[in-house]
């Protein structure tokens, strides 16, 4: 929770920065007045020596080495902002020494912002291990996809397809297939192919288009499925789809800080249809 | 002790007795080492009215309502806990993160033309930096230490009869945020004073005539500028930067461009940065060279060179696609993951 209300400050500052040379200068300079009320602490919101000073201090203050750890976290965020990388490495593993909790948020962030599946896996199990038969959250995910995600990186399909399996099958029988992430169907379905095992992959990526009509990464994949298939033609019309989606949407599909693992790009989807022509 | 904190407390207390007059800016702290000059007045009015305007008057002023409810100030409708804003003397401090600085006000009458008259087509020098005033406007700040030179256009403004130098832009245009911000204290000749922010605080410059702007002095700057001058904030953001689409064309530049070297130990990653200013021109290719453990290390500099040739000779008229705005400045940013000497991931 405390990590999406920073994550909100730092959008916010990131919006504010992005768009104050549009603006009226004096708007501008009074909205940030307004801003300068709501941040009662040095570290709110930002990433600066400033806030690498105030966290520091912080933690040395801190007492409970739990909550140590969390203003650690804090401190990482600021950094990787930064682009320090090693200062913010140094953070995050001794964030999860002091609060073995912190592995699956520090697992995340190996992830998707550093792309050390290694690491990230053995962050993500030391989550997953405390609650067995759990599939505990992260944030926004789940901890088996974002496992997933680790083995899928490794080249390790076959377990990647295991965890993918575990999380989609819960929520499915929890909430109904229609409220599967879809990322979490185009996650599985890309692995299928890895796999060869493009009937699956095709079923998985239609789910996904249902849940998501728009995804250009959904139509992509279901492209490459269909191609594998040997289904030419509908190929080429899921391969227009995406392009079609890519351009209306006006970019592939990312989060704010990284781009999805599967996204598909123009350049990808033109060298589709070039091959199908 | 008890004296001091009692003298400390005071010193800090707002009362709205103290903050009614004019204050004027100077300067945002954006970090412990990163200011930006503040060319903005505000006015607390005794009938508990207040203004909020530009010093070069270029957006109509914003105007609400002030008070003082017990320690905590209200600005129209914002309030702000004490310890939000401190008061020390004539310097109000507004905000703890990226505070903003003004000092009290003090007319000091001079016309702005007389200071002109006295800048233009002269240089000026102050204990570390050397103004080289062109009478078209344009100006050089020269380090005397190191000769590095950036241009810039000056202009005097006028507010309250009191007369202020202001610095902005860059060789490639007037536009663009403010370098320095003066309130012209004295104007002798042979010497200026001026009243403004000097690091972390408020202080007096005073500039020094050397001689004449000679007809043919080339007013360049020596390196790299950045078109804005304010611009350490979004520098130090990697994830603030350049379109996801061009990057991605970057990237596959990247790949097709890089030559591997297979040496074994060669492993680790590489985080590389650049900006690109908003006339197009790439300044420091910075890299940050980790190994395995996120510790720092040097890789091979055939890995190296070899990154910075690439965006010295091959991006720049690469970098951009037809939707990205050419006129603004950027970070670009990008992480490379080697094994061995070779590229195993770009993101």
């Amino acid at each position: 929770m405390q990590f999406l209300i920073r994550l909100t400050l730092f959008l916010w500052f990131a919006f504010v920065s992005s768009t104050s040379q549009a603006q009226n200068p004096t708007d501008w300079l009074f909205g940030r007045f307004s801003e300068l009320a709501k941040y009662q602490f040095p570290s709110s919101g930002e990433s600066s020596q400033r806030a690498y000073r105030n966290y520091g201090f912080q933690v040395a203050m801190t007492k409970d080495s739990s909550k140590r750890g969390d203003v650690l976290t804090y401190r990482a965020l600021g950094e990787l902002k930064y682009g320090n990388y090693d200062r913010a490495f140094t953070d995050y593993e001794a964030a999860v020494k002091l609060n073995p909790r912190l592995a699956g948020e520090v697992g995340w962030r190996y992830l998707f912002l550093f792309r050390d599946y290694a690491r990230a896996l053995a962050h993500l199990q030391a989550f997953d291990d405390r609650t067995p038969n759990f599939d505990d959250p992260i944030d926004d995910y789940s901890v088996n996809y974002l496992k997933g995600r680790a083995y899928a990186g490794l080249g390790d399909h076959e377990n990647a397809l295991k965890a993918y399996n575990l999380t989609i099958s819960q929520r499915a029988t929890r909430l109904g297939m229609e409220w599967v992430d879809y990322r979490y169907l185009v996650a599985r379905g890309v692995s299928y192919l890895a796999q060869k095992q493009a009937v699956e992959g095709l079923t998985d990526f239609d789910m996904a288009i249902k849940n998501y009509p728009k995804s250009v990464m959904a139509n992509y994949h279901r492209g490459r499925a269909l191609e594998q298939l040997g289904r030419t033609d509908e190929a080429k019309t899921a391969y227009r789809d995406s392009r079609f989606f890519l351009l209306s949407n006006g970019s592939f599909e990312r989060d704010y800080y990284y781009e999805q693992p599967d996204a598909a790009y123009e350049e990808d989807i033109e060298e589709a249809l070039a091959r199908l022509k | 002790m008890c004296l001091f904190t009692l003298s400390l407390f005071y010193s800090f207390a707002l009362y709205a007795q103290p903050l009614t007059g004019r204050w004027i800016g100077v300067h945002t702290e954006w970090d412990l080492d990163s200011f930006c000059p503040l060319p903005a007045y505000m006015d607390f009015n005794p009938d508990s009215t207040w203004q909020l305007g530009l010093v070069d008057e270029s957006a109509a002023p914003r105007t609400g309502r002030w008070g003082m409810e017990g320690r905590v100030l209200r600005l129209d409708t914002t309030h702000y806990a004490p310890e939000l804003v401190s008061l020390q003397g004539d310097m109000l401090r507004i905000g703890r993160v990226q505070p903003m600085l003004f000092r009290r006000f003090r007319a000091v009458p001079m016309a702005r033309e007389t200071v002109w008259q006295r800048l233009a087509g002269q240089v000026w020098q102050s204990d570390s930096v050397q103004y080289l005033i062109a009478a078209d406007g344009r100006v050089g700040l020269r380090n005397r230490k190191t000769g590095a030179q950036t241009v810039h256009y000056a202009q005097v403004l006028a507010m309250d009869k009191s007369a202020f130098l202001v610095i902005r832009g860059s060789g490639n245009g007037r536009e663009g945020n403010i370098r320095a911000f003066w309130q012209v204290m004295s104007n002798e000749v042979g010497v200026i004073k001026l009243m403004g922010g000097l690091g972390s605080n408020v202080g007096t410059e005073t500039l020094r005539w050397v001689r004449p702007l000679a007809v043919n002095e080339t007013l360049k700057p020596t390196g790299f500028q950045t078109c804005a001058n304010c611009f350490a904030q979004h520098l130090a953001n990697t994830f603030v930067g350049m379109n996801e689409i061009s990057k991605r064309n970057m990237f596959t530049l990247f790949r097709q461009r890089y030559q591997p070297i297979n040496v074994p130990g060669q492993s680790g990653m590489i985080a590389l940065k650049f900006v690109r200013n908003c006339a197009g021109e790439l300044g420091v290719v910075e890299l940050q060279e980790l190994d395995d453990n996120y510790k720092r290390r040097q890789f091979d500099t055939r890995i190296t060179d070899q990154l910075r040739a690439i965006v010295r000779n091959e991006l720049p008229g690469n970098l951009f696609g037809a939707n990205e705005p050419r006129h603004t400045e950027m970070v670009v940013s990008c992480i490379f993951r080697l094994v061995d000497g070779r590229v195993t991931d770009i993101f």
